[in-house]
């Protein structure tokens, strides 16, 4: 080997073997960084509101729904990379629904459970606290596809929605995840395990990207060599990555059969609590916002929206980014949150 | 102008690669924590580029699915006949999907000979690792899109999901069903009747022994017997105390058993925040 080459690779990991010795002086990083309260709390859920003052009952208020996978602290990394920050500072009051670890004795808990009683306790929470009939629904990934069959359901009570890298067509060809996922025996899996292991879910989702996730990620990590503040950052989002809770049994397996395997929603023929979800009942106006290099929630699938909305007022909103990039990136924290609030504000 | 000849780039890249196996593993034992998730397994499952045939032996990103013995469990804790036909479709839904992860790695590798020796080479080993992701990332994106792998990667979860429940592996709660908790309620209420009988005749038998005795016995601390007097009282406290009635306030205390015993998500909702 080339001399060359030799010093080449050793400089390479003498960087990465400093990364990994300042990352490790570091510790368990801080999530979460606005301040908020949980203003009410049920089985399964928190419900927080960000922020204080009474300037907030001014503000134009919005619920966000995120997703039963991954903990919604993405959303609040860090005081610089914060989507709820941003929307703050662009003049709405936010609440969020955090979803809680399932219990042992949760497994039998159904996606309807979480639909149609939890986010809808959580809907009416929102409306008493801010003396109002109608809220405006933010979902994201997961959640989004929650807040699209509230919405569906409960008409009466949204007032705007705005769904973020929602996946709505679950079979579009680009849907990795949705392929791999046809075939699983998912009933034996929830009678073998009860709860669905996150690591279950983490595993599968790093499997979508091997490369990129696993070697890049590792090289990368050199060119933070004492760069303090990018080093914390990363480690967030480490620690964000790992931390995914496990899965109540019976929502998990309604999820994967009635939309992964099934694609019940863009079909028409998604029911809840015996209640028939249709996407074309939905008639307040919406905005869907997408990413564009998205792997997990294709562009494709998050489009699909707007063939399948009943409402006339529909806005879309691209963002030329990753999954997770339009939760944290500096791209996505000047140009989502603004965007968001002032499609909200002109419709009040 | 290329500084590194072209016969040793993909030296250079597996010495990197080895120098970062190292560096993260001597990282993870001095800091006593992973500092990254699965990194080291990811670094292991493609190293050593330069031979592509040894690039996937281990299950990159999938280790939860590759190691189908969590925690403690061990194979060689559970009987062979119960476990065997399903470890072994375990091992071969690994075994192809490996085969799969081998001829990704090959064509990955192919792709960047190709590029390096035919295009304007990037001109650093840096460069040439991310081409080396580059391509690695095309060419999974192409398998991982066909029906054949999805197949593979489902057969891989229904067979690990398979092997668990033979083995008893898994959080799911006891049955509903009560029959099998009813059976071996019988056969443990059969062994305490059978125990009692036994323990009545011993009884009597060292109490004929003691009145016969000239000399007054010691006398031995006597365990009550056994009883199931009023089993029902017993259980019916207890619950109550589980129940959640404060333990200072009496459980006749108009409201407050009400209020403790079962918490009413709704009941916030007119007013859940105070402010």
């Amino acid at each position: 080997m080339s001399h060359t080459a030799d010093k080449s690779t050793e400089a390479l990991a003498a960087r990465l073997a400093r990364s990994l010795a300042q990352l490790a002086q570091l510790g368990v990083p801080e999530i979460g960084a606005t301040q908020h309260e949980t203003i009410f709390s049920g089985r399964g859920f928190r419900l927080l509101r960000y922020g204080s003052g009474p300037e907030r009952a001014q503000a134009c208020p919005v619920l966000m729904v995120y997703a039963l996978v991954n903990r919604p602290w993405v959303l609040d990394l860090e005081p610089q990379r914060s989507i709820i920050a941003r929307l703050m500072d662009a003049g709405l009051d936010v609440f969020l629904v955090e979803w809680t670890d399932p219990r042992q004795n949760d497994q039998s808990t159904t996606l309807a459970d979480y639909i149609c009683d939890m986010l809808d306790q959580c809907v009416d929470a929102t409306c008493a606290v801010r003396q109002e009939t109608t809220v405006n629904l933010l979902g994201v990934c997961q959640g989004g596809t929650f807040s699209l069959c509230y919405s569906a359901l409960f008409t009466h009570k949204v007032r705007n929605l705005i769904t973020m890298v929602t996946p709505v067509d679950f079979h579009t060809e680009d849907n990795l995840l949705s392929h791999w996922v046809r075939g699983v025996d998912v009933e034996r899996m929830v009678s073998c395990y009860g709860n669905v292991p996150g690591a279950f879910l983490n595993a599968l989702f790093v499997a979508l990207q091997p490369f990129r996730l696993g070697g890049k990620k590792a090289l990368d990590l050199a060119d933070l060599a004492d760069d303090h503040d990018r080093l914390q950052t990363f480690a967030r989002m480490e620690r964000w990555i790992a931390d995914s809770p496990d899965q109540a049994g019976r929502a998990f397996a309604d999820f994967l059969t009635m939309l992964f395997q099934r694609n019940s929603l863009v079909k028409g023929q998604m029911v809840l609590g015996g209640r028939a979800v249709r996407l074309d009942d939905i008639r307040c106006p919406i905005l869907n916002v997408y990413a564009l290099a998205d792997h997990l929630v294709p562009a494709t699938a998050s489009r699909a929206l707007a063939q399948h909305a009943g409402c006339s007022d529909y806005t879309e909103l691209a963002f030329d980014g990753g999954h997770i990039g339009i939760y944290v990136s500096r791209h996505a924290q000047q140009q989502i949150p603004p965007k968001v609030a002032a499609w909200l504000q002109t419709r009040q | 102008m290329n500084p590194i000849p072209p016969a040793n780039w993909a030296q250079a890249l597996a010495q990197l690669q080895l120098q970062f196996a190292t560096t993260l593993s001597h990282a993870e034992r001095t800091a006593g924590t992973r500092p990254l998730a699965n990194l080291s397994d990811w670094l292991q499952a493609f190293s050593e580029p330069a031979d592509p045939t040894a690039t996937t032996a281990q299950a990159p990103g999938l280790a939860f699915m590759a190691n189908p013995w969590p925690g403690s469990v061990s194979p060689v804790t559970v009987g062979t006949d119960r476990w065997g036909v399903a470890a072994t479709r375990y091992r071969e839904a690994l075994a192809a999907l490996q085969q799969a992860w081998l001829k990704i790695g090959i064509e990955a590798w192919s792709r960047l000979h190709d590029a390096l020796t035919t295009h304007e080479a990037a001109d650093n080993l840096r460069a040439r690792y991310d081409l080396w992701i580059y391509y690695g990332e095309q060419v999974f994106a192409e398998q991982a899109h066909s029906q054949p792998y999805a197949g593979l990667i489902s057969e891989l979860i229904n067979a690990q999901v398979a092997l668990h429940l033979e083995c008893g592996i898994g959080n799911k709660l006891p049955s509903d069903d009560p029959q099998p908790l009813r059976r071996a309620l019988a056969e443990a209420h059969s062994r305490e009747a059978s125990l009692r009988s036994e323990l009545k005749k011993l009884q009597e038998s060292h109490d004929d022994d003691s009145t016969s005795s000239p000399e007054p016995a010691k006398k031995a601390p006597v365990r009550p017997p056994l009883s199931r007097k009023k089993p029902t009282k017993k259980k019916s406290t207890k619950q109550a105390g589980r129940a959640g009635v404060p333990k200072t306030a009496p459980a006749s205390t108009p409201g407050t058993r009400k209020k403790t015993v079962k918490q009413k998500p709704r009941a916030a909702k007119s007013a859940p925040d105070g402010s």
